[in-house]
């Protein structure tokens, strides 16, 4: 039988254990050498699905199989071989099968509950505390806005279906009074008075799972709710910074810069290409027709900080889609410190004045008139440049509040009600912004109103009439406002084509002074302390600004994180006639897309609509609608410490009755097909939400019956196959001494006694 | 022509000897020459990696404590208020205990001075003050020690890094409460941090961490409350309920809190004036009134908690008098005892040491399963959930086993394993184990039937490994002595200076910021030297293959071996991990070559050729626990009869080891299906337990294919051995994963 070149080299036990030992190594290298799994960017369970450990273990027990077939003696006393043999094949087997169908993730439930929402003056609301919304819960505070004691509890929760709490009634006692209010999915928000709100939120309802191991791109279209898959990103690193050349440098922490590892899979020495040995990818594109651009990945951090820097990326000139305009990073310093280190773009409302107490600007001046325009002397600290069509009049005034100003020959008369000198933007794309505002009240005749007039964007002042109603349109279109103000200075980077870069600032008092400033040349300015040099570092003429994520000091980082705090570059691109547009932006990854997403809102150019990019985790479907009860938890003495954890959910089961369904610490549940297992659990209130871990367990019965055959066998081979031979030799010894008492022939007893060893022990 | 006094050295292997000797001599010269103490990194490592951080060479300040408080100490009676039961760590203790941990946890030893643990809490409680400026505070890490103590006076900073403690006030100093926050981020110094940390915490909060009034609620898990918590509650006793002062209630509130619901007036006053006049009695050494406090406080406490809250009288004497005595972790002395005298037994063959041996054995039994025995008691649950129980528990049951082989075989050779076996683990368990041997809550997860099933089998199998390793070391010694002792002493003797020359080559004194970097964070070799060291490696191969291939002088490859092994391990491993490295080839090294040397002259008669048995001891038939794989009958001829005994009853073990080790890591994954529906995650806790039974699979298959059955069995036994030794201590402390708890 074993004639065959191949049976006699496979059925060779030591090349047998020469793949033990391979196998052993492997395994060795692969866990306890992070930095192998780094190199390959894969993760403790991938690693032992790679090609090369796969084919080690077949080639295993391709010898195995042989061994047994070939070698070993098929009879009763090598039952426990055979049988520790079969249990091994069993078990790989099973295993592979386990394996190569795997899949785990985790979804997170929220406990229905009952938020208390504080009113602020502007009408704003904050959550000022929560409650599970259950039967007997309650929440208490000393809140002297309402007398004293504000005092809540859940008098009643009633049910419905899959909602564990539908509808609920809250008692409130709000110093001596007490009222009862009833809130349900319907109708969420009662108010307790005029601060005081509360709102009922219904547990949430999940019918995914988001995978343990796969990232993955989501898309939120405008008006969307939830977002939608767009490609799973199987070839995106995990463990090391890779981004490709041509971005702004990446910092740490403490500021040094943090360099790319290999951008493609090739061996940096004599550049073999190793793409057959290792799974990444640098770049990744990503062409869905569930997005009307194209998406490119090429760039990934991995511990990544809360903080952002903001950068300088410049947008090409062929790209006449994006909003760009100059941008410039600069330095302010007294010689010995750094008074300022700010960068301002002109295309971004928000950023295109510094946050310094003597403000920056940088403008794009399209013509002279603007130039004149911005340049103009000031009227005064706050200057107030009233125009009427009709009659025609323009002046400028030196304002302040409480100033009535009657414009002469006119029936108008105007009032200065109050000035900001740092109003807040909520308008988009202006969220964010800061400028200065005055609020005119304007007289004329019977008509009467107030305007709002912003320095940086007079586009969106606005009027409001005598009911409170505002206008975006002028109440009164003969009069146009604009204010402007030096009250701590002012300073305007001017850009303007085929001129050098110019500052142009304003004292306090009024004075101009205009300079030339070259990159990289200090540049003396005189301010009300005295003397400071200005240092533009970095100017770009055509360019956005750009988030860009802050990588946690090597030292600092705590190993064996998954891609929890992980950033990805996208790199999007228009198609067909907007070929040219391109945009590039960092984006976070959230454990949940529907959840602490942090997306990247990008408007394509071609339908003028918002498309959110999330980078988040591959999605299942968990074949079924669970929602959360509520989470239990028991502490050990002293409650600083949790012992346990039960959560407590209900599910649509697959002929349609509701049924009730709990996982808790060491005991898991079955829904769907799936296995759910207790995963993670809030630290604070130990209430809000539950993360359940999700996965299947196929192949499971090899696997068992295996490890059930393997100590089974051995037991026989260890200590029945000994006395199987014993009483045999016993009995071969007997029968020799026998024939030698009736032949007169010695040694028998001795050969006799090999030859059984020989027949039953060695293998052929 | 050799010389007469070196005759026993081959001339090739002396000169390689002497080659290694000169490259030790020449590395210590070269790498001493800019050596000075002044010399020693500025910015030094926090790594465990040498002796001194392990407390070693510390030589901690005596605390003075004044005869009066001494005197106190003496004339009260602690058993009693030592049963006092304190909430703390999530479980419940004794007075007795807590102040052995808080003690320990703040200044290193149990006790202040001369006084007894007990006293020493409540000289903290109640006479802290008198210390502040008491280096008492100890901070174990060498690096903590000079970063903390840089800003300080040279004198100041002298005494902190050769005493390794601070004073509370140094302590509480606002540039070393700076650096901590600095160091806390980091990964790497957070188990360090976190030693810190708990002793700051004990010594400025120790009256609030001191819980031992039971709260108001009948949950026995509900929070308990230190006396002070009580003021507000024993202040409210003295108002006037129907006319209460506004004013009064007010100032009562702002200065002591709110008043803890549930707990009435008269009980506050009671339990509080109590504490308060245990404080006062004890600030005036005054023994009577303090006893008087104590014993009132002993009755006062458990009286007023709620049915089935305060934990039982005979739970925490047993607790008291676990800890009083030791933990009984000193049944190790008696291991060794038994150790020395069955080494004996195997060696002579007589009677009557293996008899002593086999009484000690057991005397050494019955006080580890004592402690065993008396620690479930107090826990309530099988003490097998971290890891000093695991090792201890597990050690107990493989020496129990150990000893019934012995008695049914009588090979002497379990014997001394078995004593071996169980000195080793007691003493790793007590010494090596960070939180030693006190006793700690058991996280939740933990808390499962199967999973505690899990663990008593796969600790037991692990230390079943390492009584088969024991085996396996002593079947080489008498091997390699019977057949090649000078080759064995020579290889020994070089790798002993190889390992040297690794530990010269790593130590931060003598390279003085040569080859790495040595920060807070990471002592890593400066850039560029990785790659030099690592081509240096990778030549001294090509020339350890040339010399091999081209039959050059020993000396050639030994030294080329020898480049190998320390500008690898400098190049490849983990600074620390270099130095174990060293230390292990050091001292592994040495003690092969002497016990080598030992066992030749000890075992000389009975080494001898085989044929006649060689010895006391008959070769016995082979047993049918030894059956399974082939047995040594080929080399029976060459090797005297015992050594085959030895082989056998190696194979009895390791039967049993390969079976159960199988059965641990399966029933592992039984438990983690049913916990979080994954048999299998590739963890690797659980790659290195199938990686230990591999070696074993392997083991047993070899002896099919290879003449020396037990020689091979022998070196694969001591590879298993070090693999679950690196699984149970490398991957638990230096490999993240999800078993980083066990």
């Amino acid at each position: 039988m074993r004639q065959h070149p191949l049976l006699r080299i496979f059925s060779s036990v030591k090349l047998g254990l020469l793949w033990l030992a391979l196998i052993l190594i492997y395994a060795s290298v692969a866990s306890a050498y992070a930095p192998i799994r780094g190199v390959l960017e894969l993760s403790e369970m991938q690693i032992f699905q790679h090609w090369l450990f796969v084919l080690l273990v077949a080639l295993f027990i391709v010898t195995l199989v042989v061994t047994t077939w070939t070698r070993i003696r098929w009879n009763i006393t090598n039952a426990g071989v055979l049988t520790v043999h079969a249990g091994l094949i069993l078990l790989v087997g099973g295993s592979a099968f386990y394996f190569g169908k795997k899949v785990e993730g985790d979804l997170q439930l929220f406990s229905p509950k009952v938020e208390i929402l504080a009113v602020g003056p502007r009408g704003g609301e904050q959550v000022v505390g929560k409650m599970l919304a259950e039967k007997g819960s309650r929440w208490s505070q000393i809140m002297p806005a309402f007398g004293g004691a504000v005092e809540l509890r859940v008098a009643e929760a009633k049910e419905d279906g899959l909602d564990a709490t539908a509808e609920v009634i809250v008692e409130a006692r709000l110093g001596d009074a007490v009222r009862a209010v009833v809130l349900s999915k319907n109708s969420p928000v009662e108010s307790l008075g005029q601060q005081l709100k509360v709102r009922f939120v219904p547990a949430t309802r999940v019918d995914r799972f988001y995978d343990a191991e796969t990232a993955a791109l989501f898309v939120r279209r405008a008006g969307a709710t939830a977002p939608e898959q767009v490609a799973a990103l199987h070839e995106l690193p995990r463990s090391r910074k890779r981004y490709m050349a041509g971005g702004p440098t990446i910092h740490d922490l403490d500021g040094r810069e943090a360099a790319s590892n290999r951008v493609e899979p090739r061996l940096p020495v004599l550049g073999l290409w190793t793409g057959w040995f290792e799974p990444w990818r640098m770049p990744i594109d990503v062409k869905s027709d569930k997005l009307p651009f194209d998406v490119r990945i090429d760039g990934y951090l991995p511990y990544v900080e809360p903080q952002v820097e903001l950068v300088l990326s410049p947008v090409e000139e062929s790209n006449t889609f994006s909003a760009a305009g100059p941008a410039l990073r600069f330095r302010v310093s007294d010689g010995a410190r750094t008074l300022a280190n700010e960068t301002i773009a002109a295309a971004d409302a928000r950023r295109a004045v510094s946050e310094t107490r003597f403000p920056f600007e940088i403008v794009a001046v399209a013509s002279e008139a603007e130039r004149v325009e911005r340049l103009r002397p000031f009227a005064g600290t706050h200057e107030l440049t009233v125009t009427l069509k009709d009659p025609p009049f323009s002046r400028s005034f030196n304002i302040s509040p409480g100033l009535t100003i009657n414009i002469p020959n006119t029936s108008y008369d105007l009032k200065i009600e109050s000035i900001d000198p740092a109003w807040p933007m909520i308008t988009p794309p202006y969220e964010g912004a800061v400028t200065p505002v005055a609020r005119v009240q304007v007289k004329n005749g019977q008509r009467e109103f107030n305007r709002t007039v912003l320095q940086r964007f007079p586009q969106l002042s606005q009027d409001i009439d005598d009911k409170g109603v505002r206008h975006r349109e002028p109440l009164d279109a003969n009069i146009e406002l604009k204010y402007r103000t030096i009250e701590n200075g002012w300073a305007y980077f001017l850009v303007e084509k085929d001129k050098p870069l110019t500052l142009a600032m304003f004292s306090p008092s009024g004075e101009l002074s205009e300079q030339t400033i070259e990159v990289g040349k200090p540049t003396a300015m005189r301010v009300a302390d005295g003397n400071v040099t200005l240092t533009v570092n970095e100017f770009l003429p055509r360019a956005v600004m750009i988030q860009q994520p802050i990588v946690t000091p090597a030292d600092r980082q705590r190993p064996g994180l998954r891609r929890g705090p992980s950033a990805i570059r996208v790199q999007v691109r228009g198609r067909g006639e907007f070929a040219n547009w391109s945009e590039t932006y960092w984006t976070y990854h959230a454990d949940y897309p529907t959840q602490e997403s942090l997306p990247i809102r990008v408007t394509y150019p071609g339908d003028g609509k918002p498309y959110e990019l999330i980078y988040s985790r591959a999605e299942h479907s968990l074949g079924a609608t669970i929602a959360g009860e509520k989470l239990e938890v028991e502490f050990q003495p002293g409650q600083f410490r949790e012992n346990r954890w039960k959560s407590l959910y209900r599910f649509a089961a697959a002929n349609g009755n509701i049924r009730r369904g709990s996982v808790e610490t060491n005991r898991t549940d079955v829904v769907a097909g799936w296995t759910l297992f207790q995963s993670g659990a809030p630290t604070k209130d130990h209430w809000e939400y539950t993360i359940l871990g999700v996965g299947n367990r196929e192949g499971m019965w090899p696997m068992i019956l295996g490890s059930i055959l393997i100590p089974l066998g051995s037991l026989y081979a260890f200590y029945v196959k000994p006395w199987l031979i014993r009483r045999r030799k016993a009995a071969a010894l007997a029968a020799a001494a026998g024939r030698v008492s009736a032949t007169g022939a010695s040694g028998d007893g001795l050969a006799a006694s090999r030859s059984v060893d020989r027949e039953l022990t060695e293998v052929r | 022509m050799s010389s007469p006094r070196f005759a026993f050295l081959s001339r090739s292997r002396r000169e390689a000897v002497v080659s290694h000797c000169l490259l030790l001599l020449g590395a210590l010269f070269v790498f001493a020459l800019p050596v000075r103490a002044s010399d020693a990194p500025t910015k030094p490592s926090l790594r465990n990696d040498s002796p001194k951080s392990l407390g070693y060479g510390e030589k901690a300040p005596t605390i003075a404590i004044d005869e009066k408080t001494l005197a106190l100490d003496r004339a009260i009676d602690w058993t009693e208020p030592g049963l006092i039961a304190v909430q703390e760590g999530n479980r419940y203790k004794t007075l007795e205990s807590w102040s052995r941990e808080a003690m320990s946890a703040m200044t290193g030893r149990e006790r202040l001075g001369e006084l007894s643990p007990i006293a020493s809490l409540f000289e903290w409680l109640f006479n802290r003050e008198r210390y502040l400026d008491t280096p008492l505070v100890r901070i174990k890490e060498r690096g903590l020690q000079m970063h903390f103590s840089a800003h300080f006076p040279e004198e100041q900073r002298r005494r902190i890094q050769s005493t390794g403690r601070m004073t509370p006030r140094e302590l509480a100093d606002a540039t070393v409460q700076r650096r901590m926050e600095e160091l806390e981020p980091r990964f790497d110094t957070a188990s360090a941090m976190g030693r810190v940390r708990k002793a700051e915490a004990i010594c400025e909060f120790l009256p609030r961490l001191t819980r031992v009034v039971p709260g108001p609620s009948s949950d026995p898990k509900a929070l308990w409350l230190a006396p002070d918590d009580l003021r507000s509650n024993a202040s409210f006793a003295f108002i006037d309920i129907k006319n209460p002062d506004r004013a009064e209630l007010e100032r009562i509130v702002q200065q002591f809190g709110m008043p803890i619901q549930g707990i009435k007036p008269e009980t506050a006053v009671a339990i509080y004036g109590a504490w308060t006049q245990l404080g006062d009695a004890w600030r005036a050494a005054d023994a009577p009134a303090v006893q008087g406090a104590l014993t009132r406080l002993s009755e006062l406490l458990p009286a007023n908690a709620a049915a089935g809250v305060y934990p039982s009288h005979s739970q925490r004497a047993a607790e008291a008098r676990y800890y009083r005595f030791g933990k009984f972790t000193w049944a190790y002395l008696v291991y060794l005892t038994g150790a020395i005298v069955s080494v004996l037994a195997l060696a002579t063959g007589w009677r009557w040491p293996w008899w002593m041996a086999v009484l000690l054995l057991a005397t050494a039994l019955g006080i580890h399963g004592y402690g065993i025995a008396l620690r479930w008691f107090i826990l309530g649950r099988i003490p097998i959930a971290n890891m000093f129980e695991a090792i201890f528990s597990a050690a107990w049951m493989a020496v129990a086993l150990g000893l019934i082989l012995e008695l049914v075989f009588r090979s002497r050779i379990l014997l001394v394993a078995s004593t071996v076996t169980g000195f080793v683990s007691v003493v790793v368990a007590t010494f090596a184990v960070p939180g030693g041997a006190d006793i700690t809550s058991i996280m939740g997860i933990l808390d499962d039937i199967m999973l505690r099933i899990h663990t008593v089998v796969i600790t037991f199998s692990y230390v079943l490994v390492f009584l088969a390793g024991v085996i396996g070391l002593v079947y080489l010694l008498a091997y390699y002595a019977r057949t090649a002792p000078r080759p064995a002493i020579e290889l020994s003797t070089m790798v002993a200076l190889a390992g040297g020359l690794l530990l010269v080559a790593t130590n931060q004194r003598m390279l003085g910021g040569g080859l790495y970097d040595f920060s807070f964070a990471v002592t890593a070799l400066k850039p560029g030297a990785s790659f030099a060291l690592a081509i240096i490696a990778g030549l001294a191969v090509l020339v350890m293959m040339a010399a091999i291939a081209f039959a050059a002088p020993l000396m050639v490859s030994s030294i080329a071996a020898t480049c190998l092994l320390v500008f690898g391990s400098i190049a490849w491993l983990r600074h620390d991990f270099a130095v174990t490295v060293g230390w292990s080839l050091l001292v592994g090294g040495a003690a092969w070559s002497m016990l080598t040397g030992v066992t030749r002259l000890a075992l000389a008669p009975r080494l001898a050729l085989a044929g006649a048995g060689g010895g006391a001891l008959p070769t016995m038939e082979r047993p049918i626990m030894a059956g399974g794989a082939p047995g040594d009958e080929r080399s029976v001829e060459d090797l005297p009869a015992w050594m085959l005994n030895i082989d056998w009853m190696h194979l009895v073990v390791l039967n049993q080891v390969f079976i159960l080790l199988f059965i641990g890591t399966i029933l592992g994954a039984v438990w983690a299906d049913y916990s979080w529906g994954r048999p299998w995650g590739w963890d690797p806790k659980e790659v290195f337990a199938m990686n230990t039974w591999l070696v074993y699979a392997i083991l047993i298959h070899v002896r099919f294919v290879v003449k020396q059955r037990g020689l091979w069995t022998a070196w694969l036994s001591v590879i298993g051995c070090a693999m679950m030794a690196f699984n149970w201590w490398a991957v638990n402390h230096y490999i993240t994963g999800i078993h980083s708890y066990a």
